[in-house]
């Protein structure tokens, strides 16, 4: 059994509350859609496997609670993220303009190694409420591609449009970053016994 | 770095007394444990093969949230039904009638183990790096029958070389030291009661009778528990929720007690205990009755907000 090693990739998705951040995961993960609001408390997540490039991935996905007061698992969870994920609401232009705090809220509490190459993805959903948009496409596209070209997809929760696309260049993004760790982690410490060098009689 | 975190210890073991109970009649069958959290809450019991020591840091970390955490050493038997009616006992004795388990390792096979008999008292499990059959450690064991006659020095020898060497992360092998040390406290009748238990003959797990509410949690590192047999842990559950964590080894309680205390957290949120809840809780209602008798837990709170302070300090 050769087997590859395991590839765990963790994804958060991040925005304001009310975007569709849990529906995404569950549109993805379970293929489910509720048109029911109930807000996220602290944060959950879910996991999916799913083959890149003939290996097999285990996404874990984090879905956090967009409202302030329900976060109260504290920054644990964003460490070791592979992969970041900004999503609004096309119709609600506070929720786009609050993409760049979330971005920075995310670098500074994960503090990834290269903060400029961290691979980001941006959602913008719930098009199928198509004639209430007020974010164009345009507007959000120039906004990504000033961030270092973060790739952008226009999704429906509801619909299940660009859901798995979407997913798929998430996840494509992430194991590059995975991948690129193996070089540069450094020697950890030996803990077998090493000889010890003869003691001089000079203490320090 | 590492003064900082013998004082988390250190504070540990000065706030929370450990506290015995012996619950055999002609035999002394003492069971030591840790208890802190308030009483009314279901508590989340911590089986390990170690000391009851080694989840500290989830009482320092859960506890002021408002959780109840009980971590247990328990006392030497040589078979599992012997252990369960030891635990079902030691649960009796401490008035508790449903509990949440975690385990890992050994621990976590005994807790799958009294999940089989006593259903009815278990909540959920969280299963840390275990297995669910010991037919691998029965078959790899030369002298099972005999770890009871073993001389100390032999037993710890057997449980060190599962350990494991080489080269580790700065986190993994201080905490492997930790766990060292900790071996040190056992003695040897619990240590010969650990490795029977351990290779005692398998066949106690049922998979058709699986309880739903469980989160196992995995490093992709660890080693001691060969990746088969975790593996076939999802096979006996497959409603269960798998919560993977990329590195941390063996004890990743400790090395990355961070990330598993949020999958904890996350866990027993959907298991009926929501830390948000609580705490608007007992602003809104119990305001009162948190005043006239929180007066400890204030302290514990305040004291242990300075520690996680520091404790971010470092990792910035």
């Amino acid at each position: 059994m050769a087997t590859k090693k395991k590839v765990l990739l963790k994804v958060i998705i991040l925005g304001d509350s009310g975007v569709g951040k849990t529906s995404l995961m569950n549109q993805y993960v379970n293929k489910k859609f509720s048109n029911q609001y109930k807000a996220t408390i602290g944060a959950d997540f879910l996991t999916k496997e799913l083959m890149v490039d003939d290996r097999v991935v285990t996404m874990q996905i984090w879905d956090t609670a967009g409202q302030e007061r329900f976060q109260s698992l504290g920054v644990a969870f964003y460490r070791g993220a592979d992969c970041c994920v900004l999503v609004y609401d096309v119709n609600v232009a506070k929720t786009f303009e609050n993409l760049d705090s979330w971005r920075d809220e995310f670098l500074i509490q994960a503090g990834p190694r290269d903060p400029d190459n961290f691979p980001f993805v941006v959602l913008g959903n719930k098009i199928d409420l198509e004639n209430q948009r007020v974010v164009s496409q345009k507007r959000a596209a120039s906004w990504c591609q000033s961030k270092g070209n973060i790739p952008y997809y226009e999704t429906s929760a509801k619909e299940a449009i660009n859901v798995e696309q979407a997913f798929q260049t998430i996840a494509r993004n992430a194991i590059k970053l995975e991948d690129g760790l193996v070089f540069p982690i450094p020697s950890g410490i030996q803990i077998q016994p090493e000889p010890t060098p003869a003691k001089s009689g000079v203490c320090c | 770095m590492n003064s900082n975190k013998k004082d988390v210890y250190q504070w540990f073991r000065s706030t929370i007394p450990q506290q015995r109970i012996s619950i055999g009649s002609v035999n002394e069958k003492v069971w030591k444990f840790y208890d802190y959290g308030p009483k009314d809450i279901t508590p989340l019991v911590f089986i390990s093969s170690g000391t009851s020591e080694i989840h500290y840091k989830q009482f320092v970390s859960l506890c002021p949230k408002g959780y109840r955490c009980i971590s247990i050493q328990f006392s030497p038997y040589d078979t599992i039904q012997g252990w369960c009616r030891g635990f079902d006992r030691f649960l009796d004795r401490l008035e508790l009638d449903k509990v949440h388990l975690f385990g890992s390792s050994l621990g976590g096979y005994l807790a799958q183990c009294y999940y089989q008999q006593k259903p009815s008292r278990v909540l959920s499990m969280i299963l840390n790096n275990t297995f669910s059959d010991t037919q691998y450690y029965h078959d790899n064991s030369s002298c099972s029958a005999m770890f009871s006659i073993l001389p100390e020095f032999m037993l710890k020898r057997i449980i060190l070389s599962n350990f494991p060497q080489g080269l580790l992360d700065a986190d993994i092998a201080e905490t492997v030291d930790f766990m060292v040390d900790q071996i040190e406290n056992l003695s040897q009748e619990e240590l010969a009661s650990r490795l029977t238990l351990n290779c005692s003959p398998s066949g106690v797990i049922n998979p058709s009778v699986g309880l739903e509410n469980i989160t196992i949690i995995d490093s992709l590192d660890a080693t001691s528990v060969p990746e088969r047999l975790r593996e076939e842990v999802y096979k006996y559950y497959p409603q269960a929720k798998i919560a993977l964590l990329k590195t941390g080894g063996d004890f990743c309680y400790i090395s990355r007690s961070d990330e598993l205390n949020v999958h904890i957290q996350v866990h027993l949120r959907q298991y009926g205990l929501d830390p948000v809840n609580n705490i608007s809780n007992s602003n809104n209602n119990n305001s009162n009755s948190n005043s006239s008798n929180g007066d400890g837990n204030h302290s514990f709170e305040i004291e242990s907000k300075g520690k996680s302070i520091k404790e971010s300090d470092i990792i910035q």
